[in-house]
């Protein structure tokens, strides 16, 4: 094999075949070879059946950008590729199927991303019926688990999967927790609203946090044990300079505690400095903190400070070297909200997934009357994370169509809507629907992961450059002109070249 | 017990007997035979018979619902007699190399869905 010589990405991406003779990458392809064979048996050992779904289907309402085909029989029609085969495994489990999965292509006209190919990817598609949340998460823990273990010493990495069940954190705890929903729980840090002790600052005499609060808003600290003892003053100035340049926030306080000369705890900086010193004893004793470490302080809009503190979690665990080395980190992310409050438009809108059955069914969205009563409600929607990233979202389906109706009402959205836009799914609930649920864990970011690699291009054989073109086939091309007169497709004049 | 079922529709056999089971699936079909009504309940699995004597609770329920509803049942897993096993169900056949003869007697605890059309 060739050695791993460094030639630009461009250059190895047009002539992949000899790329592919890297010892790297020729590994990485077995191993997801090996991956998705061992998903496949795990799943059947499960009582799962495969079944294909069509690749060319229609153009979907909801969700991210369709890839069209055009149809050469019905003029001026297209098919699109599905983004994911959503409505086809659901109205699957209403014809009498149960245990449904497919390793499926799953195509999406989006940017790419580090872990995100342009265009398309595949996940481990699964639904079934007759479910709770309990059945999938009992049924899919097990193959996510096994996998994992499986593979966790490829090329002797010695890696560990931690014993016994995934860890299940809902959703508010995680945000309150780790600024994120998709934790990375390697990272030992956790986050922690210290607003309280800044609402007065007769106590603080730190004005800038009261003023935040008093407007609203909240103070997150982020800890960051024995930073002080261990870090310059550059460190915590670096920090700032990133939250102002990275983040885009107003910027990231800090305090440094060192012993105080009469013995205790205290802080030069300014955000603690003039603390009283029994209210500076309470905030330590509630962070866990003592001399030699060091605090960061995230203020704002709630959803701001929190969007920084989870960022700067962990850019402060990685460059304090707390991120736990060797070992996959599985959890489930439960209890997301049904409804988030969208600033744009000024209305309660559905958070993620319109389909997701609503927890409490249709008492709780009746006893809903107010927009702080909705926006409580809870889906039964879940995730799987691993060392902070999104390997899979699922959800119990809202199978009844009284039950839909309502839900999208809601977030203002009338009968005829629903009816104009999803009729099809709802016709089929109303033949008589099974209870359903599934999930869909991601197989490129899988791989990713027990493959220890940086990018989707490195697990994936024939991958399209950032600028989504396939440079080895060169996709895409132009077509010839009796293609596109077959297609019924005329360029538009500044098209042409 | 589960909220839908403790056993599929292919399930039950002749060493469930006595056990209290809840099955959810299809109404695929319903017959009266003087007061006793008789369902086969589907899913993907299989077919499993389901006895409602009169005065079952769930009985007006069942006897007013559409075929394809999909229902859930709880009820009582009674053995076929010898003459009416049916060589045709996997869940009643009588030999005990094949599936034994059963039977399942319930009571119907709940509708998820009805065919509303």
């Amino acid at each position: 094999m060739f050695g791993e010589p460094d030639y630009p990405e461009e250059i190895r991406l047009t002539h992949r075949y000899l790329d592919l003779r890297r010892e790297t990458l020729h590994k990485n392809m077995i191993l997801r070879s090996q991956v998705i064979a061992s998903l496949r048996r795990r799943m059947l050992e499960q009582g799962f059946t495969e079944y294909q779904t069509p690749i060319l289907t229609a153009s979907s309402p909801e969700g991210a950008r369709d890839f069209l085909v055009p149809s050469r029989i019905h003029p001026g029609e297209f098919y699109a590729l599905p983004q994911a085969p959503q409505q086809f495994k659901q109205l699957l489990m209403v014809s009498g199927f149960d245990r449904y999965f497919q390793i499926a292509p799953c195509f999406r006209d989006e940017d790419a991303r580090a872990d995100r190919s342009p265009g398309e990817f595949y996940q481990l598609d699964i639904e079934m019926s007759f479910v709770t949340q309990e059945d999938v998460f009992n049924a899919i823990e097990p193959v996510m688990a096994g996998v994992f273990e499986e593979f966790a010493n490829w090329e002797g990495k010695g890696r560990k999967v931690p014993d016994g069940a995934f860890p299940r954190i809902p959703y508010a705890e995680a945000m309150a927790k780790y600024g994120s929903d998709k934790p990375d729980l390697r990272n030992p840090i956790e986050l922690a609203d210290v607003s309280e002790f800044f609402e007065d600052d007769s106590k603080t005499g730190f004005g800038i946090f009261a003023k935040i609060i008093g407007g609203g808003g909240r103070v997150i600290a982020i800890p960051a044990p024995k930073a002080a003892a261990e870090k310059s003053r550059k460190f915590f100035d670096e920090l700032d300079k990133w939250a102002k340049k990275e983040m885009q926030a107003p910027g990231l306080g800090y305090a440094r505690l060192k012993e105080a000369d009469g013995g205790g705890v205290d802080s030069q900086d300014p955000v603690l400095k003039n603390f009283e010193p029994a209210h500076l004893a309470a905030l330590l004793e509630k962070l866990g903190l003592g001399a030699g470490d060091g605090i960061f302080f995230s203020a704002g809009k709630k959803s701001d400070a929190y969007k920084l503190a989870g960022a700067a979690r962990t850019k402060v665990g990685e460059e304090l070297n707390l991120i736990e080395d060797g070992v996959f980190r599985l959890c489930w992310i439960v209890d997301f909200p049904m409804y988030e409050y969208d600033e744009d438009n000024k209305k309660v809108d559905f958070s993620h997934n319109p389909f997701s059955m609503p927890q409490g069914g249709m008492e709780a969205l009746l006893a809903a009357d107010t927009e702080e009563k909705q926006l409580d409600l809870k889906a039964f929607q879940y995730d799987i994370v691993c060392n902070g990233v999104e390997l899979s979202s699922g959800a119990i389906r809202n199978h009844s169509p009284e039950l839909m109706l309502k839900a999208f009402e809601l977030a203002g959205y009338g009968p005829d809507v629903v009816e104009a836009e999803f009729g099809g799914m709802l016709n089929a609930f109303r033949y008589g629907a099974p209870p359903h649920g599934g999930i869909a864990p991601g197989v490129d970011r899988i791989v990713m992961l027990l493959a220890d690699a940086e990018n989707i291009r490195d697990v994936t054989l024939f991958p399209m450059n950032q600028q989504a073109r396939d440079l080895m086939m060169q996709a895409p091309s132009p077509v010839d002109e009796k293609q596109l007169k077959e297609l019924h497709i005329r360029l538009a004049p500044q098209m042409k070249s | 017990m589960h909220a839908y079922r403790s056993h599929t529709c292919g399930e039950l056999r002749k060493s469930h007997v006595g056990e209290t089971v809840k099955l959810s699936g299809w109404l695929h079909r319903r017959r009266d035979h003087g007061g006793v009504m008789f369902i086969d309940l589907r899913d993907h699995y299989g077919l499993t018979q389901i006895v409602f004597n009169p005065g079952s609770p769930g009985f007006g329920t069942v006897e007013r619902l559409r075929a394809e509803s999909v229902i859930t049942l709880e009820g009582k897993v009674v053995a076929r007699d010898e003459s009416l096993v049916n060589p045709n169900l996997a869940t009643g056949e009588p030999s005990s190399r094949k599936p034994p003869s059963c039977r399942c007697r319930c009571l119907v605890s709940r509708t998820t869905r009805k065919r509303s059309a």
